[in-house]
């Protein structure tokens, strides 16, 4: 479904694989490469774009990105840092950041992947790797021989 | 969300253009706001295991150091060689308390980690070793130190000739940063392969430098030089910039020049320059119609 403001922008529908839909302006979409690669494709002509990897409370979040991002320009970088610092604070915990991560690499939206990834850094830095397994839930499959292996192999980075 | 493909990009647009397709044949279904009401209640039970390897490799990118990315190996199984695969490889400065030389126990590290790097890993965009090189009281050729410090040479070689083999053809960031005294002599892997963007040079013999200009193939693809506590002996500074004509950013800092010498910095591309510390008794003459910036500090 096409439709045009009153600005004469382009509007396109994004829909949430559960099946919440988005109207936002072409150029805030397009911001995703992905959605962009769509929409040369001719796709975007008819119906909605349905995203089926992204869930709908996520995709509000980028959309909230891409809109912020598409209406500032360079003069206005720090402001913009100062934007990007709260809005990964409000992302609230690791696994917010993580379906956010996960989105911001379907969609191929470069500066959110980076955004989010320095802060899913910064997240594990300084915490052993037991603290990172219970914040993601990661099965430790390591028998204690092989652990200890890791460890004597790259010593060097543990001195 | 129940389950997320953790495939590559790539992938994903082709099922998604299929996607599309297939969404075409339904009708149009309500329009909302940008706010609009949300149908179902969204779960998030994603964990970074759900991630792909790519994003997780993008993620370690991230960390202080590739020490962080080491110590990751031990989450669990996956995240193991994970951090051999990094497109940016920056290994930290070591130093032996005896020695200014790469401690061995960095070296082997660094042998073993390229040793290990898979051949489909990502193409290198970033590479840094800091190799302080030689030692200072110089000479001693029967000595232990010195032959180590032959063999630190042999292993810096090899090392600048994996990264420039293993280099991406579009982002080409080869970031080296070695010093260099007395007995030492320019890697011959630098100055053959016109790749290396960025580098920064301190503790150096002027003759050292000289030697870049060998033959024809002058580090044409450098951008970015920073000479610090520079020895000239005979040669003139100007002579040395020279050998860079594509250089966009020039720090020259805490360097000794020769008596009366006039030191020219002509250049049409250059943008940054910076000039510190400088001890000379002779006069500087800078003509660069282009540059934005200039710090000098005495």
């Amino acid at each position: 479904m096409s439709i045009t403001t009153e600005n004469n922008e382009k509007m396109i529908t994004l829909m949430s694989s559960d099946g919440e839909e988005f109207v936002v302006e072409e150029a805030v979409a397009a911001q995703s490469q992905t959605i962009k690669h769509l929409i040369e494709d001719g796709c975007s002509t008819e119906g909605s774009i349905p995203l089926p990897n992204v869930t709908g409370r996520v995709l509000s979040e980028v959309i909230q990105y891409c809109k912020k991002h598409s209406s500032s320009d360079d003069k206005e970088e720090k402001e913009l840092e100062a934007w990007d610092a709260e809005f990964v604070k409000a992302a609230d915990d690791h696994v917010a950041l993580t379906d956010l991560m996960m989105a911001a690499n379907f969609l191929d939206i470069k500066g959110l992947l980076d955004l989010v990834a320095q802060t899913l850094a910064n997240m594990i830095t300084g915490k052993s790797p037991e603290e990172v397994r219970r914040m993601w839930n990661i099965k430790n499959d390591f028998t204690p021989e092989e652990a200890e292996k890791v460890r004597k192999e790259n010593q060097w980075a543990f001195e | 969300m129940a389950a997320v493909d953790p495939q590559p990009i790539k992938i994903n647009r082709l099922a998604l253009s299929l996607l599309k397709c297939l969404g075409q044949f339904k009708s149009a279904t309500s329009i909302s706001t940008a706010t609009s009401t949300p149908t179902a209640t969204a779960t998030a039970t994603s964990s970074l295991s759900d991630l792909p390897d790519d994003v997780l490799l993008h993620i370690l990118g991230f960390l202080p150091s590739i020490k962080e990315a080491i110590q990751a190996s031990l989450i669990s199984r996956r995240w193991r060689n994970l951090w051999l695969r990094l497109p940016q490889l920056l290994f930290p400065a070591t130093h032996n308390r005896r020695l200014w030389d790469m401690d061995r126990k960095s070296a082997l590290f660094i042998h073993r980690a390229l040793a290990l790097r898979p051949p489909q890993s990502p193409q290198l965009h970033k590479f840094y070793l800091h190799h302080v090189c030689g030692y200072q009281d110089g000479g001693y050729q029967n000595s232990r130190p010195y032959q180590e410090s032959l063999q630190r040479k042999r292993d810096l070689e090899s090392w600048i000739s994996y990264a420039i083999n293993n280099q991406s053809d579009a982002l080409v960031l080869l970031e080296l940063h070695f010093s260099t005294y007395n007995c030492f002599e320019f890697p011959a892997a630098l100055t053959n392969a016109n790749v290396v963007k960025s580098l920064k040079i301190t503790l150096c013999e002027c003759r050292l430098l000289g030697r870049l200009s060998l033959g024809s193939a002058r580090i044409k693809s450098l951008t970015s030089l920073s000479l610090e506590k520079i020895t000239f002996g005979n040669y003139r500074a100007d002579e040395i910039l020279s050998l860079f004509d594509n250089l966009i950013s020039f720090s020259f800092e805490d360097s000794f020049l020769q008596d009366n010498s006039v030191v020219k910095i002509h250049s049409l591309k250059l943008k940054e320059l910076n000039l510190g510390f400088i001890r000379c008794s002779g006069s500087l003459e800078i003509e660069c119609p282009n540059l934005t910036s200039l710090v000098m500090n005495y």
